[in-house]
């Protein structure tokens, strides 16, 4: 299979609900004709270098996919024929892909997609052994030379002063 | 020897290929702020001479302005009141 990526862009007049019949409509063709999708990036509102159909502005996407010349073809035919569509490009990224390494990419970048949020919680996690560690510290101390206990008094103040920055 | 002396001094700045000595400068025809750098303010490509890329990087960038001029991203034609 070949990946190819695909930019359009949709006429700006057109709201976000009337976009996505057109995008699930892309996004059935690419299944059908047994290709694979591997992400849609809306950049949003732009203005274009130059006029189309006598538009300043336009709504650029980006479709990567993998798929054979067919659906190329019959991507670019329907993306003709939508009036909602003002221009196009297709470009050939890679000639000889692995679906597999593709798909194992995918499912990868969605679990990095959703694990920013658990890593958020755990932020105020660390305050916790800190404490802990402080009531364990005197009794630690004991047991140790006098050196060591300078240096977790210096470990006491530096967190002393972290802790008043915070 | 005459002709030697009379002969213009032209003066020579060494000139580096800017893709090959910053590797994080990459050329994507979706990034068209990279490549106006090297565009005149027309809009046209600017040749290797006076720009000083090397053949392999003035290839691909030549090729990804006009992507980005296919998609509307750069302008064939600019008007020199720059937008």
């Amino acid at each position: 299979m070949r990946k190819y990526e695909t930019v359009f862009i949709v006429h700006p007049d057109l709201s976000a609900e009337e976009r996505q019949p057109l995008f699930k409509k892309l996004t059935n063709l690419i299944s059908d004709h047994h290709g694979l999708l591997v992400k849609i990036d809306e950049w949003g509102e732009r203005k274009l270098a130059y006029e189309i159909k006598k538009q300043t502005r336009g709504y650029y996407t980006l479709m990567e996919f993998c798929g054979n010349g067919d659906l190329v073809k019959e991507l670019e035919r329907t993306l003709r024929l939508d009036d909602g569509i003002l221009k196009y490009m297709t470009v050939l990224l890679d000639k000889g892909v692995d679906v597999e390494a593709i798909k194992a990419e995918i499912e990868a970048r969605k679990e990095k997609e959703a694990k920013p949020e658990p890593v958020q919680e755990e932020v105020p996690v660390p305050q916790e052994p800190a404490i802990a560690v402080q009531a364990e510290a005197p009794e630690t101390a004991i047991a140790k030379s006098e050196e060591s206990e300078k240096t977790i008094e210096l470990e006491r103040q530096e967190e002393e002063t972290t802790n008043g920055d915070i | 020897m005459a002709t030697y002396k009379k002969r213009k001094r032209i003066f020579h700045r060494r000139k580096i290929c800017r893709f090959c000595a910053d590797s994080s400068l990459t050329i994507d025809y979706k990034n068209p702020r990279t490549l106006r750098l090297f565009t005149t303010e027309r809009g046209k490509i600017i040749p290797r001479r006076i720009s000083g890329n090397c053949a392999k990087h003035q290839r691909e960038l030549t090729k990804a302005i006009k992507r980005a001029r296919t998609i509307a991203l750069m302008p064939y034609v600019a008007t020199l009141s720059p937008y």
